[in-house]
């Protein structure tokens, strides 16, 4: 168990290293950041001021050394745009963003798994039929269309609710309730199918004969037993959550990171991209740890086969 | 305690099948079965697979789903199981009626401790408390030989070997106490050895505790060994019904001669099994008559022209037989067997 700790790890360590190099190297060498903040009108003695205050004048090497070294202190610098501390800029979005993405993901895996659950306790009815091609509309169409789709209806011809921003509470709805959609389509399938793979299983019908109540059966040997690949499937969400809002974001001008990430992308406030990018990459490989070691834990015979 | 459990006796018998059917949108899996079993009887019931005879069991149960139709009636202990409600059926399995199944491996959950999984019986059915359920699921491990039970009971099925997870089932069986345990090809899946083992296994347990046993199997061997009665199933019906020792020894129905005669034996040398020709017939596509005539080396023109009865054969009450040469009064005569075998 320590040396699978140990590789897994190791293994998370190299991932994230591997993304700062990459966006490091692509953000640097597919544009020029100081003509893209200044203007392409900027006289070139601003210009070669500007790189040689931010080091853009070294080597690549040299740079990405320094870079690690600061990372490595806990520094993530300053806005290349606005000179502000790009950590705090950074993370006061993080809340924005989970305001919206946290209650949609419980919404999701609450009715995505009771939906899917009671799709497969009813296979092949007119129940599951129609759960399941609401299940494929629902992941079927893109976020952004659902989003622009329930802005027409609720802000724009029934005004009850507002189109974008974060003024209040109601702004959240929208956002909330497109994502909530999207994911609850894709657990209802993914717990539908893992449902009715364990309810064929054998021992389904031991809990039968021991004389348990259907109920019984399903809540007590079948979904804790289907839980365990759906369980995998919330950990990568929860993986992507910071990133995945970037289009419902846009969509609701919802001011989290995901627009933060669009704004700096296209000013190429670099550090701020930099940044972004290893939190995004350390939450999903630490959320993909923590999966792992849930998994081995809900099923012991993921134990055995690491050893 | 209900009344019949004073009056034990061929006159109540503990479970007995009525003109019992079961269809399957396919077709029919059991057609017409008259059964019945006294309390403390070990009876055995043979056939090749696609008999019916599992689905018997599990539609008395109750354990097959909506999509089998159920007609004629079975009865425990005076209770028909059919017109049951739903509820109590449920509460009678694994409480008086106790099944045990092929494959232990994937009879047991995987993700739970087995200990657990016995303990759940002994307090849906008995009541005890956590504690309890754990003191007695160490007993139950020790009556079915599963060594070390204080540390066996936390393991996982993978864990264990087959053999275990089967005494691990039949521990399970025993947690509520039935008057009644089905063993439905309880040692298939396991290896030679451990069957004899737990063969052995059962039939003590029932002996000690005074259960009855239904044994069913597609090998004529593994329930002539514990059985006092053996019930011959083919294709959805009873073909033939006796005393262990008479059914083996004076085959009354052309079946169960040729399946005595392809059971292989140690010591009768080579080249001496008989297979049976041809294969049971599709549900959905029964020969009219009897439905082994097609394979039947004695096959004869009224075969195919009516079912025939299942009735005494001559001098015997309790060898009861489904063959126009065993009825209406006469059995096969030495010769014949022989020339079945």
């Amino acid at each position: 168990m320590t040396r699978f700790l140990i590789r897994r790890l190791l293994r998370a360590v190299l991932t994230i290293l591997i993304v700062v190099v990459a966006a490091f190297v692509a953000l640097r060498t597919t544009s020029d950041p100081a003509m893209v903040i200044l203007g392409p009108d900027a006289p070139p003695d601003a210009l070669a001021a500007f790189r040689k205050a931010w080091g853009l004048d070294q080597p690549l090497v040299i740079q990405f050394a320094s870079y690690a070294w600061q990372i490595l202190h806990g520094e993530f610098g300053k806005s290349m745009l606005d000179g502000a501390d790009v950590l705090q800029k950074v993370t006061a979005r993080v809340g924005v963003t989970l305001e919206i993405m946290v209650p949609a993901l419980i919404l999701g895996v609450v009715f995505g798994v009771a939906l899917g659950t009671l799709a497969a306790l009813n296979r092949g009815r007119w129940l599951d039929r129609l759960m399941m091609f609401g299940a494929v509309a629902g992941f079927s169409v893109p976020g952004f269309v659902l989003g622009l789709v329930l802005v027409l209806i609720f802000a724009v011809n029934l005004h009850w609710l507002p189109s974008g921003g974060n003024d209040s509470w109601t702004s959240a709805l929208l956002p909330v309730f497109t994502l909530a959609v999207g994911w609850a389509a894709i657990l209802a399938r993914f717990t539908r199918s893992a449902m009715i793979e364990v309810l064929d299983q054998p021992y389904i019908r031991t809990g039968s004969a021991k004389g348990l109540l259907w109920h019984e059966v399903v809540l007590r040997h079948a979904l804790p037993n289907a839980s365990i690949p759906v369980v995998t499937m919330v950990g990568f969400m929860v993986g992507g959550l910071l990133a995945g809002a970037v289009v419902t974001e846009s969509v609701f001008s919802w001011p989290g990171l995901g627009q933060l990430i669009v704004t700096s992308v296209t000013s190429r406030d670099v550090s701020v991209v930099q940044c972004v990018l290893v939190l995004v990459a350390t939450t999903m490989v630490v959320s993909n740890m923590l999966v792992d070691l849930l998994y081995t834990w809900l099923d012991p015979r993921m134990k055995e086969a690491q050893a | 305690m209900a009344p019949s459990m004073t009056e034990a006796g061929a006159a109540h018998p503990l479970l007995r099948f009525d003109d019992f059917h079961v269809r399957f949108p396919r077709g029919p899996a059991v057609r017409g079965i008259d059964l019945s079993l006294s309390k403390g009887e070990a009876l055995g019931i043979v056939g090749e697979s696609g008999s019916g005879k599992s689905v018997t069991w599990l539609a008395a149960l109750g354990l097959l789903g909506p999509a089998a139709q159920i007609t004629g009636s079975v009865r425990f202990d005076d209770q028909d199981l059919r017109t049951m409600p739903a509820g109590r059926l449920a509460r009678l399995r694994g409480g008086r009626i106790a099944l045990i199944s092929q494959d232990p491996m994937s009879a047991l959950n995987p993700v739970q401790r087995v200990g657990r999984q016995i303990a759940e019986v002994l307090r849906l059915h008995r009541g005890l408390s956590k504690t309890e359920a754990r003191r007695e699921t160490i007993r139950l491990f020790d009556q079915v030989g599963i060594p070390d039970a204080r540390n066996r009971v936390d393991l996982f099925p993978h864990e264990l070997s087959g053999g275990q997870n089967q005494r691990v089932m039949i521990a399970m069986a025993l947690a509520g106490q039935p008057d009644l345990l089905v063993a439905d090809e309880p040692t298939t899946a396991l290896d030679v050895t451990i069957q004899a083992q737990i063969l052995t296994l059962l039939d003590d347990l029932r002996r000690d505790l005074g259960m009855a046993l239904v044994l069913i199997s597609h090998d004529l061997a593994v329930v002539g060994e514990l059985c006092d009665r053996i019930s011959v199933f083919y294709a959805g019906r009873i073909v033939e019904s006796a005393p262990m020792g008479r059914l083996l020894r004076a085959p009354a129905h052309p079946y169960t001669a040729g399946l005595i005669a392809a059971a292989p034996r140690l010591g009768r040398g080579r080249g001496t099994l008989t297979p049976i020709p041809g294969q049971v017939p599709d549900p959905w596509n029964m020969p009219k008559g009897c439905a082994f005539a097609p394979r039947c080396l004695h096959v004869r023109a009224d075969c195919t022209h009516a079912q025939p009865d299942f009735a005494p054969v001559a001098g015997h009450r309790s060898h009861l037989s489904a063959c126009v040469l065993s009825t209406p009064a006469q059995t096969l005569t030495p010769e014949q067997t022989d020339a079945l075998t």
